[in-house]
C-alpha cells in the first residue's frame, strides 16, 4: 500500500492504470489453455495405463469415452468402438450381473465400487478375462458408469498353476502313509491328514486347529518331546523322534515322529509313522534270537561235555593199557579231544558264540599240553607273540587241532637230549592273512625223514592245513649251534558257511 | 499532470447503453455459456419488477438461477464469502449482478473468489488478483457507482472496521448491461448521493495524474451531463430522458475513472466509510470541496475546465475568484440537492480524524491524487469538512 516513498507511488500508479502482471490483459484464453493442457496431460497419463478404462452412460448402455488401453487390447480403433454399446464387448452371459450393479444405485453421491471377473469380446471375436472394478458416477444429471478392466489372463494362468501345485502337494500329504501334520507356532495342529485319522482314531474336523501335538504324547514321553517345536524359525534343522502317543482309546502307539520347519514361516511340518507294528516284531525277533543264542550256548556246552566225557572214558581205558606206544596213542587222543573241547567251552562262553579269542585259547591250551607234557628234568620255555584275533568255528577248530598236533609233537621229540629249550607261537594278521608260526629251538628233525613220515600227527597238519586252505612251510637245522623246527602257516579266515 | 509519453491504457467491458439492454441478460448469459446462474442482488431489488424480468429472461434460455441477496448497502467480507459458498455449493458458472454498487462489488468479490480460492480480504490492494472470475454481467439500477464497467470493488473488512480497494483489470465484468430504465425506482435522495458519486468519480478522474485523452474526453462530458441534469432529474424522477443523462453521465464517469483511478476524496471517503457505515455518495459529497481547494492550487487549469464544463462563468475573474466560484457553484449544487451536510452532523467526532487520515494515506486511490498530501493535510480536510 501507499507509502511516503515516491517510487512506490509511481509503481502503483503503473498497476491502477492497468499495467500490473495479473491486470495486463483479462482473458479466460490463457488459463483455458492451460486447463486444456491439464486435460491432455491427464488423457495421456489415462492412456498410458495398462488399464482398460471406459465411460459408459448407464441408460443406453452407450460407450462414451475409453482410453487407448482399451481400445489397443479390444483390437478396435477409437473411431469403430465409440458409441458402441458396452453390451457388444462383453459375453452375454454376463449382462445380467452388469445391468444388476446399473440400476442398484441411483444416487449420485454414492462411492459404493463393484469388482466382477468377465471375459471381454475383442474385435476378432476372441476373448480377454478381465477383472472390472465399477462405480456410477453422475455428470450433468446423466448416469454414468466408470469402468476400470484389468487383463487377468496371466493371473488365472498362474492360479491354475497354484492350483495345480496345490493339488499336487496336497495329493502327496494327503497320500503319504505316514500321518502328516502341520503345526502352528504354539503347537496347534492345522492340518491333518487320513493317515493321523487312523493313528490317533480322531476325525480330522477334531484334530485341526483343535488340538496340540502334546494332546497326544503319552506323559511319559512329555519330557522328551517339549524341545519338539523349539527349533528356531527358518532353521531347517530336521529333528527326529522315536515316542509313544496315546489315541482316542487310550491305546498306545509307538511312532516315529519327523519335524521339519517350513520355509518362511513359524510352521513346522510333522510326519508321524506308526512303528508300532514294526516294534512288536523286532521285540519278537530279539527275543527268538535271545532263545537261539540260548540254545546254541547249551549245544556247545553239551559239545564241550561230551567232548570231556570221551576223554575220560578214554581215561579210565589206559589203566588197562601195558604198552607205553598204545598209551601215547591215548594221550595223544586225549589232547586232541581236549583241544577241540577248550574250543567249544569258549564258545558258549564268547558273547557271540561264533567266534573265540584265538590268542587267549592258545593260551589255555598251551597251559594244558605243557600240563600233560611235565618233564622232571628240562626246562622248557614258552614264549607266546599273539595279537587279539578272533576266529570262526569252523577255522577255529582245525588251527587249534593244528597247535596241539605241532606242540605236542615238539614236546615229544624236540628236546631229546636237551636240558632245556624254548618254544615259540607267533600269530599275527598281515595284509589280511593270519600268519601262524611254531618254532622251537630243539634238535631237528631231516626233511626228507618226515616226508615219508606216516605218524599221524603230521600227516594230520597237512589235512588240517589244507582244511583252511593255508599254506604250510615246514623248516628244520640239525646244525650244531643252530638247530631248530618252524612250522609256517598262512591261511585266510574261512568265510562262515551259513548253516540255514 | 497529463503527459503524453506516458503509457496509457483503456479497458471498458462490452456494454449496452439504452432502455431494454436488462432484457438482453439472457442472451449473454447463454453466450458466455452458463448452465447455472448466481444472481447477485439486494433486498431492496429483490421486491422490485425488474429481478422478475431477469428471472424470465434467463428461463427464457433454459437456465437455471440461484439467487443471493443477504447484501448489506455496504457489501461486507463475510456476504462475499457466504455468497462464495453459494456459487460453488450450487455449482453455478456465472455471475449476474443486479442493484447498486454494493451487489456489484460483491459479485466481483464472490467470482474472484471462487475462481482464486481465496479470502476475499487477500486480494486488497492493485493487481492483486491471479485469476479472473466467471463470467459477470452487471445491469447497474443505479446510475452512481459505475462498477458494471469498473475495475474497483469496495468491500468492508467487518473486523478492521475498512473498506477495502480491490483494484485490478481482471474484476472488469464482462458485460454491463445499461438500462435507464432500471433507475427509474430510486427515490430523490438515492437520486442526489449517486448522483454525486458519478460526480466525483468524473472531477477525481479528469484530475487524477494516471489520467489521459480517452479519460478526460469522458470524464468532462460526464461532469457536464451530471451537473446539469442532476437537479431536473431529482425534482422530475420519472423523467426518463433525464434518468439517460443522468446513467449515461454515471456511465462515462465510470470509463474514466477506472481507467484514470481517483484521488484524495475517495481515499478519505472509503476510510470514512470505514469508521461509520455511511452511504459512499454522501461521504464523497461532504469532502469535495474541501479536497478541491487543497488539490486546486497543484492542477488549476484542469479545475478551470471542469468549472466550464459545469457551465460557470468564469469571464475577467483572477484564479482566485476563480477559484472561489467553482467551490461556490458546488457548495450550491449540493445544497439544492439536499446533500450539505458536515462530518459533525454525521456523527464524526474529531479525535477520529487521526486515525481517519492514517487510513487514507493508505488508500490506492490517494495515489492518484494531483497533490500529494501529509496525514496533516489530511487531518485539516476532515477538519474543514466537520
Amino acid at each position: 500500500m501507499p507509502s511516503d516513498d515516491y517510487q512506490e507511488w509511481d509503481t502503483l500508479r503503473e498497476k491502477i492504470i492497468g499495467l500490473g502482471e495479473h491486470s495486463i490483459q483479462k482473458s479466460y484464453y490463457p488459463k483455458l489453455q492451460e486447463q486444456l493442457k491439464e486435460l491432455e496431460r491427464f488423457k495421456t497419463l489415462l492412456d498410458h495405463s495398462n488399464d482398460a478404462i471406459f465411460l459408459i452412460e448407464v441408460v443406453s448402455g452407450k460407450l462414451m469415452d475409453l482410453n487407448q488401453s482399451a481400445y489397443n487390447q479390444l483390437n478396435y480403433e477409437y473411431s469403430d468402438i465409440i458409441k458402441r454399446s458396452i453390451w457388444d464387448l462383453i459375453i452375454s452371459k454376463d449382462h445380467s450381473e452388469f445391468k444388476k450393479i446399473f440400476t442398484i444405485s441411483n444416487r449420485a453421491q454414492d462411492e459404493s465400487k463393484w469388482t466382477l471377473e468377465t471375459q471381454f469380446l475383442k474385435k476378432d471375436g476372441s476373448v480377454i478375462p478381465m477383472e472390472v472394478s465399477l462405480s456410477l458416477v453422475i455428470f450433468s444429471g446423466e448416469k454414468y458408469s466408470v469402468m476400470v478392466a484389468r487383463d487377468i489372463k496371466e493371473r488365472l494362468i498362474a492360479k491354475e498353476a497354484l492350483k495345480k501345485s496345490e493339488d499336487y502337494y496336497r495329493a502327496i500329504f494327503e497320500n503319504s502313509s505316514a500321518g502328516m501334520i502341520i503345526l502352528e507356532k504354539d503347537t496347534t495342529i492345522s492340518l491333518a491328514n487320513s493317515e493321523v485319522e487312523s493313528i490317533t482314531n480322531y476325525p480330522r474336523r477334531e484334530i485341526e486347529g483343535r488340538k496340540t501335538i502334546k494332546y497326544f504324547l503319552s506323559p511319559d514321553n512329555l519330557e522328551d518331546i517339549t524341545g519338539i517345536h523349539k527349533t528356531p524359525v527358518g532353521e531347517s534343522v530336521k529333528e527326529e523322534y522315536e515316542t509313544d502317543i496315546i489315541d482316542r482309546y487310550g491305546n498306545k502307539k509307538h511312532v516315529f515322529i519327523t519335524l521339519a520347519p517350513i520355509p518362511r514361516t513359524d510352521k513346522h511340518l510333522a510326519s508321524i509313522l506308526d512303528i508300532t507294528d514294526r516294534k512288536k516284531a523286532e521285540e519278537k525277533i530279539k527275543n527268538s534270537l535271545k532263545e537261539k543264542e540260548v540254545l546254541l550256548q547249551e549245544i556247545h556246552h553239551r559239545v564241550k561235555n561230551n567232548l570231556q566225557i570221551i576223554s575220560s572214558l578214554l581215561n579210565l581205558q589206559t589203566s588197562n593199557i601195558r604198552d607205553p606206544l598204545d598209551l601215547e596213542i591215548f594221550q595223544e587222543s586225549q589232547d586232541r579231544i581236549k583241544s577241540m573241547a577248550l574250543i567249544h567251552e569258549q564258545l558258549y562262553r564268547s558273547r557271540d558264540l561264533a567266534s573265540i579269542n584265538f590268542a587267549i585259547y592258545i593260551q589255555q591250551i598251551m597251559s594244558h599240553l605243557f600240563y600233560s607234557y611235565t618233564f622232571k628234568d628240562k626246562n622248557i620255555k614258552l614264549k607266546l607273540e599273539l595279537e587279539d584275533i578272533n576266529l570262526e568255528i569252523d577255522t577255529a577248530i582245525p588251527c587249534g587241532l593244528i597247535i596241539n598236533e605241532v606242540v605236542s609233537n615238539c614236546l615229544k621229540h624236540a628236546f631229546k637230549g636237551k636240558n632245556s629249550g624254548e618254544i615259540k607261537i607267533v600269530f599275527k594278521e598281515e595284509k589280511g592273512l593270519h600268519h601262524l608260526t611254531i618254532s622251537d629251538n630243539g634238535i631237528g628233525f631231516p626233511l626228507k625223514k618226515m616226508e615219508k613220515s606216516t605218524s599221524l600227527g603230521l600227516k594230520l597238519v597237512q589235512m588240517l592245513v589244507d582244511q583252511i586252505e593255508g599254506e604250510l612251510e615246514i623248516d628244520s637245522k640239525m646244525e650244531v649251534n643252530n638247530s631248530g623246527t618252524s612250522f609256517y602257516i598262512k591261511f585266510q579266515e574261512l568265510q562262515y558257511k551259513k548253516r540255514i | 499532470m497529463v503527459q503524453e509519453n506516458y503509457l496509457r491504457k483503456f479497458v471498458a467491458p462490452e456494454f449496452i447503453y439504452g432502455s431494454g439492454a436488462r432484457l438482453l441478460a439472457g442472451r449473454y448469459a447463454k453466450n458466455l455459456a452458463a448452465k447455472k446462474v448466481l444472481i447477485v442482488t439486494d433486498p431492496e431489488v429483490m421486491n422490485l419488477n425488474i429481478l422478475v424480468e431477469l428471472e424470465g429472461v434467463l428461463i427464457e434460455q433454459g437456465l437455471e438461477y440461484e439467487i443471493y441477496s443477504s447484501i448489506s448497502p455496504n457489501s461486507r467480507d463475510e456476504e462475499v464469502m457466504n455468497g462464495s459458498e453459494v456459487f460453488n455449493s450450487e455449482e453455478c458458472n456465472l455471475i449476474i449482478a443486479l442493484g447498486g454498487g454494493s451487489p456489484m462489488d460483491c459479485a466481483k468479490g464472490i467470482g474472484i473468489v471462487s475462481s482464486n480460492r481465496n479470502h476475499i480480504l487477500e486480494f486488497e490492494g492493485v493487481d492483486q488478483v491471479p485469476l479472473p472470475s466467471p463470467p459477470l454481467i452487471c445491469i447497474p439500477t443505479t446510475a452512481g457507482t459505475s462498477a458494471d464497467v469498473s475495475q474497483f470493488a469496495i468491500i468492508l473488512d467487518s473486523i478492521k472496521k475498512v473498506k477495502i480497494a480491490i483494484i485490478s483489470k481482471t474484476m472488469v465484468p464482462d458485460v454491463a448491461l445499461i438500462d435507464p430504465f432500471t433507475t427509474l425506482t430510486m427515490d430523490k435522495t438515492l437520486t442526489a448521493h449517486t448522483g454525486f458519486d458519478a460526480l466525483v468519480h468524473s472531477f477525481e478522474a479528469y484530475v487524477s495524474n494516471a489520467s489521459s485523452h480517452i479519460t478526460n474526453l469522458h470524464a468532462l462530458d460526464s461532469i457536464r451531463l451530471i451537473s446539469s441534469h442532476i437537479l431536473p432529474t431529482i425534482t422530475d424522477l420519472q423523467n426518463q430522458q433525464f434518468r439517460s443523462k443522468m446513467m449515461l453521465g454515471s456511465l462515462e464517469a465510470g470509463l474514466a475513472f477506472s481507467n484514470a483511478s481517483l484521488g484524495l476524496i475517495h481515499a478519505m471517503a472509503h476510510s470514512l466509510g470505514g469508521l461509520l457505515d455511511l452511504s459512499h455518495g454522501k461521504s464523497n459529497a461532504i469532502l469535495m470541496e474541501h479536497v478541491i481547494d487543497y488539490n486546486f492550487s497543484e492542477v488549476p487549469e484542469k479545475y478551470l475546465k471542469i468549472a466550464r464544463a459545469m457551465g460557470i462563468d468564469q469571464n475577467g475573474l483572477s484564479l482566485g475568484e476563480k477559484k472561489d466560484s467553482l467551490l461556490n457553484f458546488i457548495k450550491n449544487l449540493k445544497k439544492e440537492a439536499g446533500v450539505d451536510t458536515s462530518l459533525k452532523k454525521l456523527g464524526v467526532r474529531e479525535e477520529d480524524f487521526q486515525s481517519l487520515a492514517l487510513k487514507a494515506l493508505q488508500d490506492p486511490c490517494i495515489v492518484t491524487n494531483p497533490r500529494r498530501p501529509s496525514a496533516e493535510d489530511i487531518e485539516e480536510i476532515y477538519q474543514n469538512a466537520f
